[in-house]
């Protein structure tokens, strides 16, 4: 029991936040195309609600102190009136983050069965 | 490295397609540190242009933007506006006085004051400008000056219908929210030249 408990501390510790996985999943699943206006859209469509475009930024600028996160510039297009595009990609310490946060949940959820049974 | 170049690269192509409000766009400039005043205003241009303006109207394809705009300007102010709400609540249960006003005016207390400091130190030290510490503290001001308002029309309700009897108080009431707004403004800068300050300084640093 102690084990386990320590075991769910450590994971937890580390982990990111469920917006932060969100968009860091984007990224993992944008690949090179990742950057500002893919993101939000992935992150929308993976949710399934409006997010602001404060929020995504907000996220991408803490998970980058945090060390998870790297980006770089590219040039921009015409429509965008030549303004270049950050392009982000997960770091390795990203990537390792998402991992545990996989792991805590899957953790957490262990010998249980899904979907949870309402119980009268 | 590769910013002065792509900057120069954007400058020189022509941009005469529709573009959103240029106050909105302004304000959104000032909100952001330098390392995205390009890809984030390219981003929201971007979508503007190929999806919001082609499938609204104007008119909504600017709201879908200003509103963008103000989600920024959120995550820019919401913890002073925060606070000023929790100094408002504390104003309820604690006696007067506790708080000492530094000018005959709603909002302008030496707890406000501290706030308006700080919202401005927070503005320049992210983007290094002193317009981030104006939107930063003015915007907060702008909110205690209203939750002042509720906090006083929750204290005494009558003052709510006190101004429909007679109007003269909306005059009162704009000279109280220019000083409330200048008073926001005037910490707000003093702050933001403290933070300018930290801000070239750790870019120094970084340089170095």
């Amino acid at each position: 029991m102690i084990k386990a408990m320590s075991t769910l501390y450590t994971l937890t510790m580390n982990t990111v936040g469920q917006f932060e996985q969100a968009v860091l999943v984007a990224l993992v699943r944008l690949g090179a195309d990742a950057y500002g206006r893919a993101i939000l859209k992935d992150v929308q469509s993976r949710l399934d609600r409006e997010v602001s475009a404060g929020a995504v930024y907000a996220t991408l600028e803490r998970l980058e102190a945090k060390g998870l996160v790297s980006s770089r510039l590219a040039p921009g297009t015409a429509i965008r009136g030549g303004r270049a595009r950050r392009y982000f990609a997960p770091t390795a310490a990203g990537v390792q983050a998402l991992n545990d946060a996989k792991r805590a949940s899957d953790f957490l959820w262990r010998g249980l069965a899904w979907p949870l049974k309402v119980r009268i | 490295m590769a910013r002065p170049c792509l900057a120069a690269e954007g400058a020189h192509m022509t941009d005469d397609q529709p573009s959103p409000p240029r106050l909105a766009q302004s304000l959104l400039r000032t909100l952001l540190r330098p390392m995205d005043t390009e890809s984030i205003p390219g981003d929201l241009l971007e979508e503007y242009r190929e999806v919001r303006l082609p499938s609204l109207r104007r008119m909504r394809a600017d709201v879908w933007y200003v509103k963008h705009v103000l989600s920024m300007l959120w995550r820019a102010v919401w913890p002073f506006i925060v606070a000023v709400i929790a100094l408002r609540i504390f104003s309820f249960l604690l006696p007067s006085g506790w708080n000492p006003s530094l000018v005959p005016a709603p909002g302008v207390s030496l707890l406000d004051a501290l706030i308006l400091l700080l919202a401005g130190f927070y503005g320049a030290q992210r983007t290094g400008r002193l317009s981030t510490s104006i939107v930063t503290a003015g915007t907060t001001s702008l909110f205690g000056f209203i939750t002042f308002l509720v906090y006083a029309a929750i204290s005494i309700p009558s003052l709510l219908l006190a101004p429909l009897q007679k109007p003269f108080i909306f005059v009162i009431m704009s000279v109280l929210l220019g000083i409330a707004i200048f008073f926001g403004i005037a910490l707000g800068l003093l702050g933001g030249t403290v933070g300018q300050r930290l801000f070239r300084a750790e870019r120094e640093t970084r340089l170095t």
